[in-house]
């Protein structure tokens, strides 16, 4: 599949996209002129609705990971593979709507638009998916219980406030693929608890794939299913330090 | 504005606008650099056609001036904008000749050498009330009162000084000698005002008239002045010009016929045409300034909106929506500019209006914009989208893989 085209997003609500990660390597020049590699792996895959929790410590590559499954960042080489779509081949354009049709993307710092309220940022994420709607937006705030916050600034929102909605933009446009990359970094536990409850029932009533990063073992322990980062990332550049 | 922000266009406007406001100090500052300069540039290209028309228009509907030999345009400036000094006297000989000249459709004489609180007393006929068209199909128009009688002392007095010296019908008053207000130089004569004129917006407002014996016999005026006046004031028919300019100015040397009077003026107006040339280098010089604020406030907004724009472009916008956005931002910013400029350019106006009335009688109609003012006002647009252009393509270009600071 070389191309994600309008007959894909017809068909998106009826597919099934497991994620298939093979031979997938990125590496960065150094100043002294040698490569460092920061992303080897070999062979990854998930499936359509179910959840991970990858656990590693900062610094090793776990973002490049999450970025070049969301497209931000182009591979060396390898695939990486949405069901039918190769992401991995796709062209710039074509990589940018795939991001905005198919994949959610919680950030560690929220990565809140500052100059739009809380729904206007949820509205932003599905307008340009093209698919706006103030009820939907509404909705999705109101399912992270902002809604009496709807029209603040992320500058007068709590930090817990401001990851939530993170979570709600996110879930925007209905991911097929829910990416977050250290979503409670900056919580409290009982926040980032909170938080990581949340994003996984909201993911699993919507039958969306589910992708975390984190460093912290007791947000890890909250998810069936979890593996160390290193066990996925060959990448030798490294100088690890559990 | 209802904004379809499903719309590749309706969601830039929206994030333009949401740019404006979070940077409305540096926006603004930027619009009013436009503003001022754009508000220069119109002004300067269209007060100078409107004064020239102004100017042509205020002529008394006369086609042309006799008086002593000297400067024509320093002829026309004291006969018909009662400005300047008078180039000296004619023998009223020279008006009975040429009020019998064939062609001559309408001659009236004019004496001046007088004023009262600095606004000039001009001798004329009463006829020049009663039959002269100051401009085509009117006459001139009494407020209240009646025209002055032929030899006696009474003063009709144009709108503009009967409301600057509050002149009412029956009120007395003393001229004072010379075209200039000085204290001690009060005549003895007392002039009783018997009319006011409706305003015509042509310097016959700030003039007081009286009958020419009146001036001519004042007390204190010398024997000369008796038997002679300071200009004619002529309508012609036909070409009879030509032929009157040949025998006054290229034949005679007694007199000077300032003829066309629209000739004269507009090389009067060709010789004040530095005057616009250094309005215009400023204009030209604000615009750069102009230029350079949208220029700077675009880029000093980029170091923050960068994270931003790397946020959006993470969410699936595209790269032409971010340059889109920031080439929007200063749209709008040269938008308000340009409304700015029409503002500007309206009250510049006003303000020439007013004083050009002030100092001539010559009531200059408002600026307003004309379709031929489309290009300078898509110039003014043009500037400031230019401004942001280095921008736009900077935020085109920008990584979006290191503005979102990856943290593992």
């Amino acid at each position: 599949m070389s191309a994600f085209s309008q007959n894909e997003e017809d068909r998106s609500e009826n597919i099934k996209y497991p994620l298939v990660i093979e031979n997938l390597r990125k590496s960065y020049p150094l100043q002294s002129g040698e490569v460092q590699n920061v992303v080897e792996v070999e062979s990854f895959e998930l499936n359509q609705g179910s959840q991970l929790a990858i656990q590693g410590v900062s610094g090793t590559g776990k973002s490049t990971f999450l970025n070049l499954i969301a497209g931000i960042v182009k591979p060396d080489f390898g695939v990486i593979r949405m069901g039918e779509i190769e992401l991995s081949n796709l062209s710039e354009h074509a990589r940018d709507r795939a991001r905005a049709q198919l994949i959610g993307y919680v950030f560690q710092n929220f990565h809140l638009l500052q100059g739009c309220t809380a729904l206007e940022n949820v509205m932003v994420s599905m307008a340009i998916n093209q698919n706006a709607t103030r009820d939907r937006a509404r909705e999705l705030i109101s399912h992270v219980g902002l809604s009496k916050k709807e029209n603040f600034l992320p500058s007068q929102l709590s930090i817990g406030q401001q990851q939530r909605v993170g979570i709600a933009r996110a879930l925007a446009n209905t991911p097929k693929l829910m990416l977050a990359d250290e979503p409670t970094g900056n919580l409290d536990s009982e926040n980032a608890k909170r938080s990581i409850d949340l994003l996984s029932s909201l993911c699993s009533s919507n039958h969306c794939t589910l992708l975390v990063v984190s460093h912290d073992e007791k947000i890890i322990n909250r998810f069936e299913k979890s593996m160390h980062w290193q066990d996925i990332n060959r990448a030798k550049g490294f100088d690890f330090e559990y | 504005m209802i904004l379809n922000i499903n719309s590749s266009t309706g969601l830039v406007i929206f994030l333009a606008r949401k740019g404006f406001r979070q940077h409305l100090f540096g926006s603004l500052l930027a619009a009013f650099s436009i503003a001022l300069a754009g508000g220069l540039f119109l002004s300067t290209l269209k007060i100078e056609e409107q004064t020239k028309a102004s100017f042509n228009n205020a002529n008394g509907g006369f086609d042309a001036v006799l008086g002593a030999r000297g400067s024509k345009l320093q002829l026309i400036l004291n006969a018909l904008f009662h400005m300047d000094a008078s180039p000296g006297n004619l023998p009223w000989e020279q008006y009975e000749l040429i009020k019998q000249t064939p062609g001559v459709k309408e001659a009236y004489p004019i004496a001046v050498g007088d004023n009262y609180f600095g606004y000039r007393l001009v001798g004329t006929e009463p006829e020049l009330f009663m039959n002269h068209e100051w401009t085509t199909g009117k006459k001139y128009q009494l407020k209240s009162g009646r025209i002055f009688s032929t030899m006696a002392k009474e003063a009709l007095v144009g709108s503009f000084v009967a409301n600057k010296l509050k002149l009412r019908i029956g009120d007395k008053f003393q001229p004072y000698h010379g075209l200039n207000f000085i204290e001690n130089t009060q005549h003895q004569d007392i002039y009783v005002v018997v009319g006011i004129l409706e305003a015509t917006g042509t310097p016959s407002d700030q003039v007081i008239w009286v009958p020419i014996k009146g001036i001519q016999l004042m007390d204190g005026h010398d024997q000369e002045m008796a038997q002679s006046v300071s200009a004619v004031l002529l309508s012609l028919n036909g070409a009879v010009g030509f032929g009157l300019e040949m025998k006054y100015n290229k034949q005679g040397n007694q007199a000077t016929l300032a003829w066309p009077v629209a000739a004269t003026l507009a090389s009067f107006f060709q010789k004040m045409g530095w005057f616009r040339g250094v309005l215009e280098i400023i204009s030209y010089l604000i615009g750069c300034v102009g230029f350079l604020m949208v220029a700077s406030t675009m880029r000093s907004s980029m170091h923050e909106r960068k994270r931003d724009f790397a946020i959006l472009r993470s969410l699936g916008a595209g790269r032409v929506i971010v340059m889109n956005v920031v080439l929007a931002h200063s749209l709008i910013i040269s938008i308000i500019g340009a409304l700015g400029a029409i503002l500007f350019m309206k009250g510049i106006g006003l303000i020439t209006q007013k004083i050009i009335h002030h100092e001539t009688g010559v009531l200059m109609e408002l600026i307003n914009l004309e379709a031929a003012d489309l290009l300078a006002l898509s110039s003014i647009l043009g500037i400031g989208v230019l401004g942001g252009l280095w921008t736009a393509i900077n935020a085109y270009r920008t990584d979006l893989a290191q503005n979102l600071q990856p943290s593992s």
